[in-house]
């Protein structure tokens, strides 16, 4: 095809030109002019130019760019294509708009903007104090978030059997009666315990706390398991499990757009690694709850400092805890360190023991009897009656 | 205006070749790694456009270039309305199903259900309109292409000829099932599976002649002579492979299952080690591996039968894929595929090693590690995926492009152009099902 190049004009180059209409092309010479491309039918002397700040290409001129495929909006629906790498590299220099990091940032200059913006209105919402996915959380019917809590229950404790010996169950249920009634709420909150060996408990939606084997068998006192339901219902009374529950779903609609739909394995990693634990200022708020209830309930608040100093120990012992710490700003948790001294900071107060000996004695033995945990349609219909 | 005369009315062979750059490819989707890891993966739809402009530019046609001329807006705004339109609504609906249904494992597997057939509704629809969008921003010689049919016939094409035939079978084996009883019915319906996979050759045929009978090239169409019989020699031999692998598979892992006592803690309920499983992912991943290497053969007869099925202008498509070669595309993309992961967890991990140490899984289940783990791990892992399934893409293409040839002359000036409407936006439904070709 090129054959024709050798008797071109010198500072002429041999190119094909296609008018857009038909599928058919024709040989032409190019060049680069003073400003623009000048194309010149083969056996004529008729020139049109292309200037250069009318012209596309078809990939973006690279460094190392082979031929080059032109358009022109001089021209619509023409198309010129010239198979010359030392034109297509000359004229990077003529039209440094056609360059692959110049086209990039034709593209994404509206988006810097646009993020500039968000991240602009996300930090004046942030700095006014504004929670609008709390704010949306407590909009929620009571009966929504007893629903929302029962299926996280169901899914959270799927293989787990309920603990339910009869001497246990009352010293608990009396235990968070007496912090219920410090937090001032109408319905006391539903704790059960499960038979699971990990040092765990959650609060879930609709003033729900599940804690587990693992949490009742570690405690060293009553006021340990005390301060740690103290914190779980600071999480409840502050909404922490359906604001988090809302961030997941908005969380999970994000990760969606941002895998472009396709969200595979490793979105859902990155939004289950996101989703486990609150952020250290709900955190902080728990805390702050805890340590109110337990001065309103008149239990010390110690026990909370001992569960603290425990949580402590065990992390000391893992390595990545220990290094962990070099990064507090990419911490969920406030450090365990921190948590226990804003507990010793409290002022003292009069307190009796969360539960008499006996009752934690009870309380420790409350897996001797297990039993299938009601389904959540059960549950439903118990409620109905 | 440059041109005024009339074209010449010559017909001329057209030549298909593919002039690659693959240290670009590879530049390329190293690049585009970064930009989705620094956008959050926003990018990804102008990576996405990127690379295809890359390989349409590759792709040659008596030495020039084919042109890409979609846009990465284009795509995102496809993607936006679809999402808005199915993803969202689904991902609320699944919430409110289970919130009113409160953990019901039988509420939540209806709608399940119902959502899957939703979807195999419009699996079909997302092809059909992946394809439009594609061949409307191709350009050759300034001539467009255009897919002129119905997505809704063509998706319904692609429902029932595999719902016939499953409906058939799942009723038959329900009357048996209720007449002689349980045993028989399963039986059935195995063997009715079995069976159905009998249809796919003649399914693919019947789709393809669908979609090609709708192509154009600017006004011109293209057309498809292919009938289904010459595929069904080599598929036999898929089958039968297929049959005997997976067979020898389930074998396998029955015996290992009940020799190795896995068989026993399953009843006692004891949770199995790890390391346990492994042989098993080992037996799968090898019947995985030969199952590739004998659908391979198929697959390159059907590449080949359909290029030879469809014709443009007088001119006849020809393929020469073997069996071999396109063993080898398979395996050495899962190949690249694999490093390009493998080669993420390694940065991922040396970064969070340099950063202090290896999590430990109780600092993942604490929540400690959160942060850290996506801060650290996820950017090298996005880098080094995304630059392999730009390499294994760029393969695909060249592998097809490299071997497709047209046969015969064509009279290039009578292709005018395209007089079809272009769709406005982008293949928003494909994304979401993640079917990309190239």
């Amino acid at each position: 095809m090129p054959s024709n190049a050798t008797s071109l004009p010198s500072g002429e180059t041999y190119a094909r030109f296609s008018d857009g209409k038909s599928a058919a092309a024709r040989d032409t010479s190019v060049k680069l002019g003073l400003t623009g491309v000048e194309i010149r039918e083969a056996n004529s002397a008729r020139v049109v130019t292309w200037p250069y700040a009318s012209l596309s290409a078809g990939e973006p001129l690279r460094t190392h760019a082979i031929d080059v495929l032109l358009n022109s909006t001089a021209q619509p629906g023409a198309s010129l294509f010239v198979p010359n790498s030392e034109f297509a590299r000359a004229l990077r220099k003529s039209a440094p708009h056609l360059t692959a990091g110049a086209e990039r940032w034709r593209s994404a200059r509206p988006w810097v903007y646009g993020a500039a913006a968000a991240v602009g209105l996300i930090a004046a919402v942030y700095a006014a104090g504004w929670s609008p996915i709390r704010s949306l959380a407590s909009t929620l019917p009571q009966t929504w978030r007893e629903r929302l809590g029962e299926s996280a229950v169901a899914s959270m404790t799927d293989g787990y059997k309920l603990c339910v010996a009869d001497d246990g169950v009352q010293s608990l249920n009396a235990l968070s009666l007496r912090l219920s009634k410090a937090a001032g709420m109408d319905t006391p909150f539903k704790v059960a315990v499960y038979d699971w060996p990990l040092l765990n408990a959650f609060a879930v939606p609709g003033g729900q706390i599940i804690m587990t084997k693992g949490l009742i068998e570690k405690a060293g006192s009553a006021d340990e398991v005390a301060g740690v339901l103290a914190h779980e219902m600071g999480h409840g009374i502050e909404l922490h499990p359906e604001t988090g529950i809302i961030r997941a779903i908005g969380l999970a609609a994000a990760v969606e757009l941002m895998m472009g739909g396709s969200g595979g394995a490793l979105a859902n990693m990155g939004l289950l690694l996101a989703q486990i634990g609150y952020t250290r200022t709900a955190e902080h708020e728990a805390d702050i709850q805890a340590l109110r209830l337990l001065k309103q309930a008149a239990i010390a608040n110690r026990g909370l400092g001992d569960f603290f100093k425990r949580v402590q120990t065990i992390e000391d012992e893992d390595k990545f805890g220990k290094t962990l710490k070099q990064y507090n700003l990419l911490r969920t948790h406030p450090p365990t360190a921190e948590r226990e001294k804003l507990v010793r900071e409290q002022a003292d107060y009069l307190a009796t023991p969360a539960l008499d000996a006996q009752r934690w004695q009870d309380l420790k033995g409350i897996c001797s009897r297990t039993a299938q945990p009601p389904k959540p349609d059960e549950n439903a219909k118990q409620t109905e009656l | 205006m440059l041109i005024t005369d009339d074209a010449a009315a010559v017909r001329e062979p057209v030549d298909i070749s593919f002039k690659g750059d693959t240290a670009g490819v590879a530049g390329l989707g190293f690049i585009n790694g970064i930009l989705k890891v620094l956008t959050l993966g926003l990018y990804s739809f102008w990576a996405k456009t990127e690379v295809r402009r890359k390989i349409w530019g590759a792709t040659r046609l008596n030495g020039e270039p084919l042109k890409y001329t979609g846009t990465g807006k284009e795509l995102l705004l496809g993607f936006l309305i679809v999402f808005g339109v199915v993803v969202l609504p689904v991902l609320l609906a699944g919430v409110a199903i289970s919130l009113i249904s409160a953990g019901d494992q039988r509420a939540i597997a209806l709608f399940q259900g119902l959502l899957y057939l939703a979807f195999f509704l419009l699996v079909g629809n997302a092809v059909y309109r992946a394809q439009r969008y594609r061949l409307s921003r191709s350009e050759w010689r300034g001539i467009r292409g255009a897919l002129v049919g119905s997505p809704g016939r063509y998706s319904w094409a692609y429902f029932w000829t595999l719902a016939a035939p499953f409906t058939v079978i799942a009723g038959l084996a329900g009357v048996f099932a209720y007449v002689t009883g349980p045993a028989v019915g399963g039986l059935i319906m195995i063997a009715g599976l079995l069976a159905i996979l009998w249809v796919l050759p003649w399914r693919a045929n019947y789709l393809r002649a669908m979609l090609t009978r709708d192509m154009r090239f600017g006004d011109r169409p293209l057309t498809y002579s292919g009938t289904a019989r010459p595929l069904y020699m080599s598929y036999i031999f898929a089958w039968v492979g297929n049959a005997v692998i997976f067979a020898a598979a389930i074998a396998a892992t029955a015996s290992y299952v009940i020799r190795s006592g896995l068989y026993e803690k399953q009843v006692a309920r004891i949770p199995p080690d790890p390391m346990e499983l492994l042989p098993i992912a080992g037996i799968w991943l090898a019947a995985i591996i030969a199952s590739a290497v004998v659908t391979a053969w198929y697959r390159a007869m059907q590449i080949n039968h359909f290029a030879r099925s469809t014709h443009f202008e007088g001119a006849t498509f020809r393929a020469d894929a073997t069996g071999s070669s396109l063993m080898w595309l398979v395996l050495s993309n899962w190949v690249i595929s694999l490093l390009g992961l493998v080669a993420g967890v390694a940065f991922a991990g040396a970064l969070m090693y340099v950063a202090g140490g290896l999590p430990s899984p109780q600092a993942f289940q604490s929540g400690a590690a959160n942060m850290l783990a996506i801060v650290l791990a996820v950017p090298p892992l996005i880098i080094m995926t995304t630059l392999a399934a730009t390499i294994t893409q760029y393969r695909g293409a060249r592998y097809l492009l490299q071997r497709l040839k047209l046969d015969g002359l064509v009279n290039l000036g009578v292709v005018m152009q395209s007089q079809s409407q272009m769709p406005k936006r982008g293949e928003g439904l494909a994304q979401v099902f993640d079917i990309d070709a190239f």
